[in-house]
C-alpha cells in the first residue's frame, strides 16, 4: 500500500470547557498531499481543534493516520505532526540560530540552512539576529521552521499568515504548495482568501459543529455562512 | 535526555545573556535600598543598639542597702554594657530629662522600698517612659525595665538576707564590712549570670542573633526577594506558545520547568557569590559592626554562599511560581514586588517578628521569607536546625511542583484565553 492510499481521519473530536461545548463530534478526513482549511468566526474553536490534534490539549475522539490512532500514541504523533501555533514559540533573548538548535542538531541545521527548510523560508539570512530584534515576518518564518523541524507528515497551521506582510504571506503559500507536492497533509485555520484558494477542502466550524463548505472562491458567500 | 540537555543548555545561554543587565539592576536596587535603610535607621534609632539604655532612679537615696544594690548592678560587666543608672533627687528633674530624651525612662522607688522587701511586702516600682511607639528602643526599654525590676528585688533581698545572716553568726562589724561586698558581688553574679542577661533575646531577635545580625538577615532575605523583581524582564512570559510547541513535541511541563528553573537558580547563586565576595573584600577595610561577622575570614563568605543554597532554593522557586502565575511583564513585576514587600514584612525582614501578633509569628514560620529567615539566621549563629533545612528544601520542591501544575494548566487552557 502506497502512502497516497493512507487516509487521515479525524473522528468525533469533542471538547468542552465547563458547561460550554466547543467541539461537537468533529469529524473529517483527507489524503496526504492535500490541504484542508478550517474556517469560522473568532472563538469558534478552530485553534482548540488544532491544538487537540497536536496533542497540546486533551480532547475526546480519534486522529487516525495509516490506520493508527495518534491520540493514543503521543510519541508517534510528536514525530508525525508539526504544529505551528498562532504566536511565535521562540526564546526572545536568543538568536535565530540558538532557537533552531533547540529543534535541529548542529549538522542538520547546517544542511537545512544550505538546502532545506531554513533556506526555503529565508531564515539563513538572519541566523545571528536576536529574536527581540526581528520583525513580525521574520519571527513567523522562524517559528514555522522550528515547528516543522521534525519534517512532519501532517502540518497543523493555526492562522500562520495572520498579520504578516505580502512577502511573508507569499512565502507561506509557497511552503503550502511545496508540502502538497511532497505528499504532506496540511490542516490550517485561516481567514486568508489566497490561502483558501490553495486548499482542497474547506470546512466551516460553527456552533461547535464542523461541516464541509463548497468554497468556489466567493468569499462573500463564505462570510455569510460564517456569520 | 538529549532534549532535556538541549533545552537546558539554551536556557542557560539565555540566562547568561541577560545576567549582567539583571545584576546591574539588582545592585542599583541594593545600593538604593541600603542607603534608604541606613538613613532611616540613623534618623530613627541613632545608635540605639550600641548605646546603653539609661534609667533614672528616684527615691530612697539615703538607703545604704539600695545604694549598694545599684552599685552592684552597675559594676556587673554584663549589665553595665547595656544599662546605665542616673540618680535624681526628685521626679520633676527626671521627667525633664526624659522629655529631653536624655534618659529612656525613670523608676520611682516607693518609700521604704528596702524595708518592704525585708518584710516581704510587695511595693511596686513605678516606671515612667515615653508613650510606646514602634521603635526598637521603646521595646528594648520595656524589656530591660522588667529585667531591672527582677535584679533590684533579687539584689536587695539577697543583700538584706546576707547581712541578717552575718549578724546572727556574730561577725564583727569590721569583718562584716569586708565580707559584705564580696558576698554581695558573688550573690549578684549568681542570680544574674551572663546567660540570664541573654534574656534580652526574648524581645524577639531570633536564635540569639544580635540586633545588627537580625537586620542583616532581614535585609539579605529582602534583597533575595527583590531578585525576582529584577529578573522580570526575561523571566516573565506574555504567552504560552513555546511551552505549547514544546509540549506537542514531548517536553512535559515538569521537564520544561526544571530546564527553566535551574539556570534561574544558578544566576541567583552567582549573584549571591558576587555580593558576598564584595562584602568579603569590603570587610577587609570596613568594620561592619555585626557581631555574627566578627570572626569571618574572606573565604568564609564564599563558604556561606554555598551554605545558603537552600535559602536561594525556596526563594527562587517561589519567585518562579509567581512568574508562572502572572501573565505579562507588568503583571509579573507587580506581583513580584507586592509579594516581596508583603513577605518581607510578614517574615520580619523590616521589623523584628516580635512586633507582630503571635498568629503572624507562627504563620511566618511557614512563609518562604520566614523559612529563609530562620535558615539564614541559623547559619549566622551556627544554630541551624534540621527543621529549617527540611522546610527550605521541602518548600522549594512544593513551589516547583506547583509551577509545573500551573504550566500544565496554561498549556491545556482555552486557546482563545491565551
Amino acid at each position: 500500500m502506497s502512502e497516497n492510499d493512507m487516509d487521515i481521519r479525524i473522528v468525533n473530536i469533542q471538547k468542552s470547557f465547563g458547561r460550554k461545548t466547543v467541539l461537537k463530534d468533529v469529524s473529517f478526513d483527507m489524503d496526504l498531499g492535500s490541504c484542508a482549511a478550517i474556517v469560522g468566526a473568532n472563538g469558534s474553536g478552530k485553534s482548540t481543534l488544532l491544538s487537540i490534534l497536536a496533542g497540546v490539549q486533551r480532547g475526546n475522539g480519534s486522529f487516525f493516520y495509516a490506520g493508527e490512532d495518534l491520540m493514543k500514541n503521543p510519541k508517534k504523533r510528536s514525530s508525525l505532526v508539526g504544529y505551528i501555533p498562532q504566536g511565535a514559540p521562540l526564546i526572545q533573548e536568543l538568536s535565530a540560530r540558538d532557537n533552531l538548535l533547540l529543534w535541529f542538531s548542529p549538522d542538520r541545521l547546517k544542511y537545512e540552512s544550505e538546502h532545506g527548510v531554513i533556506k526555503q523560508f529565508g531564515v539563513d539570512e538572519f541566523l545571528k539576529v536576536p529574536v527581540r530584534k526581528m520583525s513580525g515576518g521574520m519571527k513567523k518564518r522562524l517559528s514555522i521552521v522550528c515547528a516543522v523541524a521534525n519534517d512532519p507528515k501532517i502540518i497543523l497551521m493555526d492562522e500562520a499568515a495572520a498579520a504578516l506582510d505580502l512577502v511573508c504571506k507569499q512565502v507561506i503559500r509557497d511552503y503550502i504548495r511545496s508540502c502538497k507536492s511532497q505528499n504532506k497533509a496540511i490542516i490550517l485555520s485561516t481567514h486568508d482568501e489566497r490561502e483558501l484558494a490553495l486548499c482542497d477542502k474547506v470546512y466551516l466550524l460553527k456552533g461547535g459543529e464542523l461541516s464541509q463548505f463548497g468554497y468556489d472562491g466567493n468569499i462573500d458567500k463564505l462570510v455569510e455562512h460564517i456569520k | 535526555m538529549k532534549r532535556f540537555s538541549n533545552y537546558l543548555a539554551l536556557q542557560f545561554k539565555r540566562t547568561a545573556k541577560t545576567f549582567i543587565m539583571v545584576l546591574a539592576v539588582t545592585l542599583i536596587l541594593l545600593t538604593a535600598a541600603g542607603a534608604v535603610g541606613i538613613t532611616v535607621a540613623a534618623s530613627q534609632n541613632s545608635g540605639e543598639f550600641s548605646k546603653k539604655v539609661t534609667v533614672g532612679i528616684i527615691g530612697d537615696d539615703d538607703d545604704p542597702l539600695l545604694d549598694l544594690g545599684f552599685s552592684l548592678l552597675e559594676q556587673m560587666e554584663s549589665v553595665k554594657l547595656i544599662i546605665g543608672f542616673v540618680h535624681y533627687p526628685d521626679e520633676s528633674s527626671a521627667l525633664r530629662d526624659l522629655r529631653a530624651s536624655k534618659i529612656d525612662s525613670y523608676a520611682l522607688l516607693p518609700e521604704n522600698f528596702s524595708d518592704s522587701l525585708i518584710s516581704g511586702d510587695n511595693y511596686s516600682i513605678h516606671y515612667v517612659m515615653p508613650k510606646i511607639g514602634t521603635g526598637i528602643n521603646e521595646v528594648l526599654t520595656r524589656e530591660i525595665l522588667g529585667v531591672i525590676s527582677n535584679y533590684v528585688v533579687e539584689t536587695q533581698a539577697g543583700v538584706t538576707a546576707m547581712i541578717d545572716y552575718a549578724g546572727e553568726q556574730g561577725l564583727s562589724s569590721e569583718k562584716m564590712n569586708v565580707l559584705n561586698l564580696d558576698m554581695s558581688l558573688a550573690y549578684t553574679n549568681l542570680i544574674a549570670r551572663r546567660d540570664s542577661i541573654a534574656e534580652i533575646t526574648e524581645i524577639g531577635f531570633v536564635s540569639s542573633l544580635s540586633a545588627a545580625g537580625y537586620f542583616l538577615s532581614g535585609f539579605s532575605i529582602f534583597f533575595l526577594l527583590l531578585w525576582g523583581v529584577c529578573s522580570c524582564t526575561y523571566m516573565a512570559s506574555s504567552n504560552c506558545f513555546l511551552p505549547k510547541l514544546l509540549y506537542s513535541r514531548g517536553y512535559k511541563s515538569l521537564l520544561q520547568i526544571i530546564c527553566e528553573y535551574l539556570p534561574y537558580l544558578a544566576a541567583a547563586f552567582l549573584m549571591l557569590i558576587i555580593v558576598l565576595g564584595g562584602a568579603a573584600v569590603i570587610s577587609g577595610f570596613v568594620d561592619f559592626n555585626i557581631p555574627e561577622l566578627y570572626y569571618l575570614l574572606p573565604r568564609d563568605y564564599f563558604i556561606m554562599a554555598f551554605k545558603l543554597i537552600p535559602v536561594l532554593f525556596i526563594i527562587t522557586s517561589f519567585q518562579f511560581l509567581l512568574y508562572e502565575l502572572a501573565s505579562g511583564i507588568i503583571n509579573a513585576l507587580m506581583l513580584q514586588l507586592i509579594m516581596a514587600v508583603l513577605l518581607g514584612y510578614a517574615g520580619g525582614c523590616f521589623y523584628p517578628i516580635y512586633f507582630f501578633p503571635e498568629t503572624v509569628q507562627r504563620l511566618a514560620d511557614f512563609l518562604p521569607a520566614g523559612i529563609a529567615f530562620n535558615y539564614f539566621s541559623g547559619i549566622l549563629t551556627e544554630s541551624l536546625r534540621t527543621r529549617d533545612v527540611a522546610f527550605a528544601l521541602g518548600g522549594g520542591v512544593v513551589f516547583l511542583a506547583l509551577s509545573a501544575a500551573q504550566r500544565q494548566f496554561k498549556i491545556k487552557g482555552r486557546e482563545d484565553q491565551q
